[in-house]
């Protein structure tokens, strides 16, 4: 129960994770390939005011979240005006740079030894890991319904401007350089909260946690999701995460021995759908699809024409034999 | 209004533009030249979207050389460019309510006005402006631009791409906004014959440099040719 409770509590920072790289990239054009640089530093960033300087888990969070806002801030100033390739690359740099920094920053990290025991805020009757699964349920509920509501709104309709043509939007009389900013501080932010929310769950920090496949499994949950749709991120982590790290890699009835093929199984499958996704529904399960739709468009077209044809068979058959038989009777008669 | 002096500019140390100045009143003020005069590249710079190197810029008697794209769309400028005018993504009246996002009047007023240009648009508000045709993209673009309740508009080469009937509408309607609304237009367009039906004065431009800027009317055959390299 504990592990599922552990399990559901990662998937949901996963979600927070891909929501925010939602806005980054599905509203606003900007590739953030750094996502785990920001989660890891939210994390080392209360592991360490936990740890060393023995803070209380609010204050903690407090600081860490201005010290996330204020390097994506620095971040977002120097790399926002490049082009997208270069902000990509830029923030896979910095990523690694935080992960380096775990690592050799030992006076402050631990370095490889790992920092902890980080405890969950909410020690209430030994219920702190479901309290604390409650507290992030309502807050990525309250994200996602924050969402729901920027794909309706003025500034919604802004981003997606500025994302597919950004000298057009500037010339609408909007300042698209600090809405930009602006977006990527408060999301890269965000990031760093869920990584300070991540310290609690983990417990105990290594840098090894800092792996770039978090950005991964990030990104193939936006895309699969739909990419541009509100619930995209949400969906996209359920089928990836949810199905194939939790269902299947841990509640599958396995046996043993072909136990150690499932995580290359699930690779394997991650790599199928995500081509199939990709080959038929380029903007995602949630997103209009096209190739599907002129395979469908085909098809139903195909259908339309032998159910014609078939129906003018009939017509053709019926009418022989009534024929025939309207012939047989006059022969009868006659 | 408008008054350019000595305006050099391109695309990085590439000058593309040499030492044009002229003013524009309220009236059609047409830009014509071959492909590679200068056309797009002087009306990005007039919308702040390319840098100055040198020379100014003055609208309405303010010197607006340094001044940001986004600040010059507040002060009554509206641009709409040749090609990705409109925000694929987005819904005919998404991307008619983005131009509503500088101005004082109501949406709904500027709504009606854009309607009543363009009746087509008015059939297509929930319709994503990436599917529509050349022509209604074009008639989408323009109705941004008046959305913002401009002073004058700079209109890149409107009728690019678009079948004979919908350049007639269209330069219809933009003869329309000048008399009715009284907006300032430049217009740049290699549509020479068509343009010169509804421009009050005409700059021709010959590899970024100034070639003739006269009236309309006594605009000679001859001269543009010339400038055409013809």
């Amino acid at each position: 129960m504990a592990y599922l409770i552990f399990s559901l509590s990662l998937l949901l920072i996963y979600i927070g994770l891909a929501q925010m790289l939602h806005v980054q990239f599905g509203l606003l054009g900007v590739p953030n390939f750094g996502v785990v640089g920001f989660w890891g530093l939210g994390m080392y960033s209360v592991g360490v005011m936990k740890v060393q300087l023995d803070m209380s888990f609010v204050d903690s969070m407090v600081l860490t979240a201005a010290l996330v806002a204020v390097v994506s801030y620095v971040l977002g100033a120097l790399i926002l005006r490049l082009e997208r390739q270069a902000i990509l690359c830029a923030t896979i740099a910095f990523s690694a740079i935080i992960a380096l920094l775990a690592v050799t920053e030992k006076w402050m990290t631990m370095g490889v030894v790992g920092l902890g025991t980080i405890r969950q805020p909410f020690r209430i009757f030994g219920l702190e890991e479901i309290l604390f699964f409650f507290f992030l349920l309502v807050l990525i509920i309250g994200v996602q319904v924050y969402l729901l509501k920027l794909h309706k709104s003025r500034l919604g309709r802004l981003m997606v401007a500025i994302r597919d043509n950004e000298e057009l939007a500037a010339s609408l009389g909007k300042n698209t350089f600090r809405v930009k900013i602006i977006a990527f501080t408060l999301t890269c932010t965000i990031m760093g909260v869920l990584g300070g929310l991540s310290a609690p769950l983990n417990q105990f920090l290594t840098p090894n946690m800092i792996v770039p496949s978090i950005t991964f499994a990030v990104w193939i949950s936006l895309v699969l999701g739909g990419k541009e749709h509100a619930l995209g991120a949400m969906l996209g982590v359920f089928v990836t995460f949810g199905l194939f790290d939790i269902l299947i890699e841990t509640y599958a009835p396995v046996s043993p021995q072909f136990a150690v093929l499932v995580p290359n199984i699930k690779l394997f499958l991650y790599g199928a759908l995500l081509v199939g996704v990709l080959v038929y529904r380029p903007k995602g399960f949630l997103g209009q699809s096209s190739k599907a739709d002129e395979v469908l468009a085909v098809l139903g077209h195909g259908i339309a024409i032998i159910g014609s044809e078939l129906c003018e068979a009939k017509n053709a058959i019926s009418k022989g034999v009534d024929r025939a038989l309207n012939g047989r009777k006059t022969e009868d008669d006659a | 209004m408008l008054e350019v002096k000595n305006l050099h500019s391109g695309y990085g140390d590439v000058e593309v533009l040499h030492d044009i100045s002229f003013i524009v009143e309220n009236e059609i003020f047409a830009v014509l030249g071959a492909n590679g005069s200068g056309k797009t590249t002087l009306l990005k710079t007039l919308s702040k979207l390319l840098p100055v190197s040198s020379g100014s810029i003055a609208w309405m008697g303010d010197d607006v050389t340094q001044t940001a794209a986004f600040d010059l769309t507040g002060r009554g400028v509206a641009y709409v460019p040749q090609e990705h005018n409109v925000f694929p993504d987005l819904s005919v009246a998404e991307n008619l309510s983005l131009g509503a996002l500088v101005g004082e009047r109501s949406k709904k007023e500027r709504l009606e006005e854009v309607f009543e240009l363009f009746p087509r648009l008015a059939e297509r508000t929930g319709q994503l402006a990436g599917s529509l045709s050349g022509g209604e993209g074009q008639m989408l673009a323009v109705g941004r631009a008046l959305m913002q309740d401009p002073k004058i508009i700079f209109l890149d080469e409107p009728s690019a791409g678009l079948s004979p009937m919908f350049v007639d509408i269209l330069f219809e309607r933009i003869a329309n906004t000048r008399t009715n609304r009284g907006v300032a237009i430049v217009l740049a367009e290699q549509n020479a014959l068509k343009t010169l039906e509804i421009a009050d004065r005409v700059l021709v431009l010959s590899l970024g440099e100034m070639h003739l800027l006269k009236d309309a009317k006594n605009l000679d055959r001859n001269e543009l040719m010339e400038a055409y390299h013809i």
